[in-house]
């Protein structure tokens, strides 16, 4: 310990800005693991919370298909009684929609309204109507009514029932209608779909039970009002069973299954819960793959930091190891250099994990309630099991960065110290393995590029991706070899030897400096090679994402200017906020179709159905109408029009990409859908192209659909115009027509594309920032790397300084090696970042979402990045820069 | 011509207890084609001395003027000239860069005045030749003998035909053959360019090609005597 | 004689059609009111009547095992309507509530146990049928089989009844021939028959231990719309089955000032079927015991002595157990005492003696009047 803390610790306390960059690199990286990992967390847990607090004390429930099942089938389930109590539920979503925000879809031209209609879907929150029999479901959940009357125990369900038994009765938490300045006996606006409806604010929930889930976005009304006003007249979303024996679920839930009539499901209220998680996987799984960028260039840094930690002291082990301390100590000494940074450094990255998962989590729970759920806005709080995560990632990873390096001290042999300064390194040469590893692994990484996923996490995919790194960072020797020969004949001296009277062509754009930084870059190679390594990486990362991000965005584009063929896309106001299963009343279709420059309506409607153990979206369109005008791009058959045509009105589906892939089912394939009225089975006829939900899509027949699940309203309405129309004319017309009485968005054609992008742009958001960090941190490495060298190198600057250099000269000659610091990680990152992305386009995506993208070069924002990489390695160079030059006086004679 | 005046020189380091008073008085001149050793026992202030004259330090006292300036008068960027160019170095542990070749080594004070780098390698080249080192200029530093390395260094110190050389014991870290040609080369030049050139050294037989050889000890000059040479 | 109908239940449903009738009270006039014309005819009756407001079944009984354990036992089906013709199309909109309350009483053992069940239609979880006598809530129900008999089943658990009654005397309809007047305006009345002797055979269940039990039980069925009275704290109401094949129904009204209610009352029931009124001035009560509910904190008299000098009756009715409180705090929120009582004394001279049930309400909470006001 007392070697350690004048060993180790003098010199870390001594080089304080070094040992804070490199704590920093660890500690980001640890931050956005942590972060990711909160924000992946809140968006499964804040459902699974909600789920659980709302479940209260139910034990299992009974399902049917997506659409519910008929009530009337709980006649035939009375036996259930016997096993429990028995409590319907139908739920539903609403949004808050004060008046006097209102009407102001009509205002301004097309883009405002667009804006304009997101801006209310956002101040308008999302609530979750849990219809009950309140009768039935005492013994399942806890209200705490405010103020009603009785002591103790609370009203009874009777008393509970008169507050909702008007149709127009709604309970609301205390926490809700405080937060919109609603009181007990008030009026309240809600949109249901597309209609605003008036309800009467019948009670207020205390922060009890289900009123603690969402935040409080919870509402009650009776059954028989919830059924109204969600248009599930007849039928329930399901029945909560408490079993009189709760201990007994297993047996009780074997039973039910056995005695379920076809088309009833018992299940955990958990499975809902699973469900979700289930379908965010992917998502976060490639979040999670991404937040380790960040902490793989932190660690490169920390075995940057003890390997010059290493290098700089040879002479001083040597004595060491001379006056007899052991080797075993020896290594002990650099892995305990390393515990020092990765310690504080993880602690402090947790804590800036739960900070920056704030910011992440603003930029997901955006995406994962338009793309997949509705979810809490707040990461949670940090558990136990977060600081184990920060630490173990952080702190061992740490020491494994650490190991070669100080395993190398160890080796150090006692006459080290006795050579004396051997400032002359030996000069780096270019042997073969710098070529071998890299060709080995690259070779290892494409094999793994081709074995399939396991499950829906491609591991290979990720292992593959992994490989091709380390790939990278090996070659980079070999390229920092290379790139000090061509530099010195770029810069006129081929071989060494001048040509009389004529200088290279690049000297006069790098000047002696640029010529110096690229000499004394040579011959530290060894030393930089870890750093550009790392910076290598994470801009091989960036440049991959924003390839695959880019070919993906183009993929869309043309796509969506494929297939979106509508003039108008009519949907309810609603759904932007979240709400899944609102639909459009017959007033605004009536309204609408009555338009006359409007010919022909297609109805849609999309909703989630659970499938397997994930879920999936089910579509109903018309398909005549899709034979007739539909654009759909088929990827199987091609020509996927001819066999819907020729199955029209069988039981017949057609599948999304990522259907396909996801479930592993194609054209041919059987799937087994449950209807209200039992299991159906449905043949695939064709697989198209889709880029709208990873989560897969089937698409049925309306004409289909009925039958098996019955009549329901559309979600959505596509609508084409005669010849000649002006669809923006005709949105404005419609939507003062439907003026405050409905709830509607309308876009045309331009503003959904524009639409599509923006939902794209956002989703992506958070890989942006996560990149960013990670090139953050390896920029920080480079800074980090130049300071070591400086401090190493004050003799040389003193030289060149009597030989006659100035302090600018020093200080542009460190800048410039800093550059083409930057320059050769650039360019190893974009010849690495297209491996990369290939790996990310074809195997990664494909196997965790399904999609087939085109590859697509985004040059302008490569070079965009090229540029800003070497402007902010420059920068990055500045400070140590500065450094040297002051350092460096023109003396330094022992 | 004088081409270094030194005139009631003191050179005093801050210290621990007491302030270190390297050079406590010094006057001396070099004029062109001169050759002035310097000897003394370790910590007699040769080497300070010498870091003053080159215009490397500022003495706390006293007035330093190469070529009839006023060293004193000057900031760090016009000093930084003044040794590109009309000073030359050679120490004892050569200071070479490592990274650079042989030839590059000799070219970087041309190349650092901002001469254009063709001109500069083709006069290090000649230079190169001319120490002896023709074949080796493609080379580094750390495949070099010492002697080969001052040869080096002592090409770099003129190949920008400096006014004034100053070598800090240029054969303290070599053997003796090495450095008996490390010395007539030196001698060599200073009789080929008539360049003036002040030099620390050790070595008694230096006094043999010296025009002076100045005495020195604790800071001061104890004697100076006529050197075989004049 | 107008015998007053048995006010019995009236109190209980007065919290559900408190919350039922909206303010103003318009509601009864789209409800049926008692008519003097109507002509009960059973089994016809038995079944529901739907056009009225209230409406209940009521069974009690004093059973006892093979090896003589006794029990006694409580089954009760209210239906109670809240809106005649819901807006809401939904089959869960409330038209009617049903309420249906389960007891039972071991009295060797000294447990009493107790369940209730609340619900709406729905689509057919409670209910009761006009076609023929079936009243039903969840998988409790009452039925007539093809012989006549009432089919009881109740189960919650370990608790239960599974009976069947063979009614062993005609029916008495109080009142004018079923039509039981409740106060001074025209059709606050009801319609109103008890069947007060019947052979009750069939298994019961207690703390999930199943018992086959024989027995005598009571039914009383009435439905009507607005019968409701004010200034009422409580009753006091007994059923007696004695051993000779007499049976007395008599209840008091306790009033907010403690006085007896003038409409007091109760009917005697001989041997061979026929009945004769009692009327208020005709019978003195007088609490002996009190038992104090560690539950509700009631206080109610668990032992009575009962005169009524024209039958030449004199008998004290004792609660066989005095812990038999019911109470549905979490579902209608009604607290009451209804439980199986010995009855020992004289009648004519002769010792008498018999068994009987025993209801007591007003003695928790707030005076029934306000609960009452419309």
């Amino acid at each position: 310990m007392w070697l350690f803390s004048r060993f180790i610790a003098r010199r870390l306390a001594g080089e304080r800005l070094r040992s804070a960059v490199t704590a920093l690199g660890v500690a980001l990286g640890v931050a956005v693991v942590v972060a990711i990992r909160l924000a992946n967390v809140s968006s499964v847990r804040g459902f699974e919370q909600a789920l659980e607090t709302m479940a209260g004390a139910t034990s299992l429930e009974i399902v049917g298909s997506a659409e519910g099942f008929d009530e009337r089938r709980l006649v035939a389930l009375t036996w259930l009684g016997e096993l429990g109590r028995l409590s319907p539920v139908i739920e539903g979503e609403a949004m808050y929609a004060p008046r006097g925000i209102a009407g102001s879809a009509s205002e301004g031209d097309d883009r405002a309204a667009i804006e304009g209609g997101r801006r209310r879907a956002s101040a308008g929150e999302m609530l979750r109507v849990v219809g009950i029999d309140i009768l039935r479901d005492r013994p399942f959940r806890e209200y705490a009514l405010r103020s009603s009357g009785r002591e103790g125990e609370g009203p009874s369900a009777r008393e509970f029932l008169d507050l909702l038994r008007d149709p127009r009765a709604i309970i609301l938490t205390a926490k809700f209608a405080g937060r919109h300045g609603l009181s007990n006996g008030g009026r309240v606006d809600l949109a249901i779909g597309d209609r605003v409806e008036v309800f009467t604010v019948a009670g207020l929930l205390d922060d009890v039970g289900p009123a603690r889930a969402l935040d409080g976005g919870i509402a009650l009304m009776d059954i028989a009002a919830a059924q109204v006003a969600f248009g599930k007249l007849g039928r329930l979303d399901r029945l909560d069973v408490r079993l009189d024996e709760p201990e007994q679920v297993d047996a009780a839930e074997q039973l039910i299954a056995s005695r379920l009539p076809e088309g009833l499901t018992v299940q955990r209220p958990s499975r809902r819960g699973r469900q979700v998680e289930q379908m965010l996987a992917a998502f976060h799984h490639n979040l999670a793959a991404l937040s380790y960028i960040a902490l793989i260039v932190g660690l490169f840094m920390v075995y940057n930091t003890v390997a010059t930690s290493v290098v700089a002291r040879r002479s001083e082990i040597g004595t060491l190891r001379a006056l007899g301390v052991s080797r075993g100590r020896v290594l002990r000494l650099f892995l305990g250099e390393a515990l020092v940074l990765a310690l504080p450094a993880s602690v402090v990255g947790v804590l800036l994990g739960r900070v920056l998962a704030v910011g992440a989590v603003a930029l997901t729970s955006g995406t994962v309630s338009t793309l997949y759920v509705a979810t809490g806005s707040a990461p949670p709080a940090l558990d136990w099991t977060h600081w184990v995560l920060g630490l173990l990632v952080g702190v061992p990873l740490s020491l494994a960065a650490a190991a070669q390096p100080a395993l190398e001290a160890s080796r150090v042999s006692p006459t080290a110290a006795l050579r004396g300064a051997d400032r002359l390194e030996t000069r780096f040469r270019l042997r073969r393995r710098f070529l071998v590893a890299p060709l080995a692994l690259a070779a290892l990484g494409a094999w793994l590029a081709t074995r399939p996923a396991s499950g829906n996490v491609p591991i290979a995919g990720y292992a593959a991706a992994v490989v091709f790194v380390f790939a990278a960072a090996f070659l980079v020797p070999a390229v920092l070899f290379a790139m000090a020969r061509a530099g010195r004949r770029a810069l006129g001296f081929r071989r060494g030897s001048p040509v009389p009277g004529s200088p290279a062509p690049a000297h006069r754009f790098f000047f002696v400096e640029g010529w110096l930084a690229n000499a004394s870059l040579s011959g530290a190679i060894p030393r930089l090679s870890i750093s550009i390594a790392a910076l290598a990486v994470s801009l091989a990362m960036m440049a991959a994402i924003a390839i695959m991000i880019g070919s993906f965005r183009e993929t869309v584009v043309y796509w969506v200017g494929q297939t979106l063929t509508a003039d108008l896309f009519v949907g309810p106001s609603s759904r932007s906020g979240g709400a899944r299963q609102a639909t459009i009343s017959e007033e605004v279709e009536r309204t609408i179709a009555a338009h006359e420059a409007v010919e022909v309506i297609d109805r849609v409607r999309q909703i989630p159905v659970p499938y397997g153990d994930s879920q999936a979206y089910l579509l109903a369109g018309d398909f005549t109408s899709l034979v007739a005008r539909g654009q759909q791009l088929f990827k199987d058959p091609r020509d996927g029009k001819a066999a819907i045509r020729a199955t029209l009105g069988e039981d017949v589906v057609v599948v999304s990409e990522a259907f396909s892939i996801r479930h592993g089912r194609g054209v041919g394939d059987d799937i087994s859908l449950a209807t209200p009225s039992g299991r159906a089975r449905f043949r695939i006829v064709a697989v198209y192209f889709d880029y709208s939900s990873d989560r897969g899509v089937i698409a049925i027949d309306r004409a289909v659909f009925a039958r098996h699940f019955g009549e329901a309203r559309p979600t959505g309405l596509n609508v084409y115009l005669r010849e000649g129309a002006d669809a923006m004319a005709v949105r404005r017309a419609l939507l003062d027509t439907l003026g405050a009485s409905h709830r509607v968005f309308i876009y045309t054609n331009a503003g959904l594309r524009g639409e599509v992008l923006r939902i794209f742009d956002r989703t992506f958001a958070i890989t942006y920032a996560l990149e960013l960090i990670a090139v953050v941190v390896a920029i920080l490495g480079v800074a980090a790397t130049l300071l070591t060298l400086i401090l190493e190198r004050e003799h040389e600057f003193a030289v060149l300084r009597l030989v006659g250099a100035d302090r600018r000269q020093v200080r542009r000659m460190v800048v410039w090696e800093a550059l083409m610091m930057g320059a050769v990680s650039q360019s190893v990152g974009l010849v690495v970042g297209v491996v990369l992305s290939l790996v990310l386009i074809y195997v990664i995506n494909v196997q965790s979402f399904g999609w087939t993208i085109q590859f697509h070069m985004p040059w302008w924002f490569l070079t965009q990045m090229t540029l800003v990489i070497l402007t902010a390695t420059a920068l990055a160079g500045l400070y140590p820069a500065r450094l040297a030059a002051r350092r460096a006086a023109p003396i330094r004679e022992e | 011509m004088t081409i270094l005046e030194v005139e009631r020189v003191e050179k005093t380091y801050p210290g621990g207890e007491a302030p270190v008073a390297a050079v406590r008085g010094v006057s001396l001149s070099v004029a062109a084609g001169e050759l002035v050793a310097l000897m003394g026992p370790s910590g007699c202030g040769k080497s300070t001395l010498l870091h003053v004259c080159g215009a490397m330090d500022t003495p706390t006292r006293g007035r330093v003027a190469i070529e009839g300036r006023d060293l004193s008068s000057l900031d760090d960027g016009a000093l930084t000239r003044v040794r590109r160019e009309r000073v030359g170095f050679v120490f004892q542990f050569f200071n070479l860069l490592p990274t650079l070749t042989v030839a590059e080594n000799i070219a970087l004070p041309l190349l650092l005045s901002g001469g254009s780098p063709g001109e500069a390698l083709e006069r290090a080249a000649a230079l190169a030749n001319r120490v002896g080192l023709g074949h080796r200029q493609r080379h580094y530093p750390q495949q070099l003998s010492g002697g080969e390395m001052q040869r080096t260094a002592i090409a770099r110190a003129v190949v920008h035909r400096p006014a004034l050389l100053i070598a800090d014991e240029p054969t303290g870290n070599l053997d003796s053959a090495s450095g008996a040609r490390v010395l007539d080369l030196l001698r060599d030049v200073h009789e080929e360019t008539g360049i003036a050139l002040l030099m620390a050294t050790h070595a008694p037989d230096v006094a043999r090609i010296a025009s002076r050889v100045v005495h020195m000890r604790d800071g001061l000059i104890e004697r100076i005597d006529a050197g075989v040479a004049v | 004689m107008r015998v007053m109908a048995r006010h019995r239940t009236a109190w209980l449903l007065a919290g559900l059609i408190a919350g039922a009738v909206p303010a103003g009270g318009q509601v009864s006039s789209s409800w049926k009111q008692a008519d003097p014309s109507y002509r009960l005819v059973l089994p016809r009756d038995h079944a529901a009547h739907p056009e009225y407001r209230i409406e209940w079944w009521y069974y009690t009984g004093n059973l006892a095992a093979a090896d003589g354990r006794r029990f006694g036992y409580q089954l009760t089906f209210f239906r109670v309507g809240v809106d005649p013709a819901p807006s809401n199309p939904s089959r869960w909109a409330v038209r009617d509530l049903h309420m249906a309350h389960l007891a039972v009483a071991d009295i060797d053992g000294g447990r009493y146990r107790f369940s209730d069940r609340l619900n709406r239609d729905g689509p057919g979880w409670a209910g009761a049928a006009t076609d023929r006598y079936r009243v039903w809530n969840e998988l409790w129900e009452a039925t007539l089989d093809e012989a006549g008999r009432h089919v009881l089943r109740a189960r919650d658990g370990g608790l239960g009844v599974d009976l069947v009654l063979t009614p062993s005397k005609p029916p008495v309809l109080h009142g004018d021939q079923g039509y039981s007047r409740k106060g001074g305006e025209e059709g606050n009345a009801s319609h109103y028959y008890s069947l007060t002797r019947m052979e009750t055979s069939g298994r019961l269940w207690m703390e999930g231990e199943e018992v086959a039990v024989r027995g005598a039980s009571w039914m009383d069925h009435e439905f009507g719309t607005s019968f409701l009275e004010r200034g009422q704290r409580g009753w006091d109401w007994f059923s007696m089955q004695f051993e000779d094949g007499h049976e007395l129904m008599l209840f008091q009204m306790r009033r907010t000032d403690a006085t007896r209610d003038p409409r007091s009352s109760g009917t005697w029931v001989l041997p061979d079927g026929r009945t004769l009124p009692i009327g208020a001035d005709d019978f003195r009560l007088e609490p002996l015991d009190r038992w104090r509910s560690p539950e509700s904190g009631a206080e109610y008299p668990t032992r009575w002595r009962l005169i009524v000098p024209r039958l030449g009756l004199d008998v004290e009715a004792r609660a066989a157990l005095p812990n038999q409180e019911l109470r549905t705090t979490r579902s209608a929120n009604v607290t009451y005492w209804e439980g199986s009582i010995d009855i020992t004394g004289r009648l004519g001279g002769r010792v008498a003696r018999g068994r009987g049930y025993l209801e007591m309400t007003g003695y928790t909470g707030q005076p029934m009047s306000e609960v009452f006001r419309e």
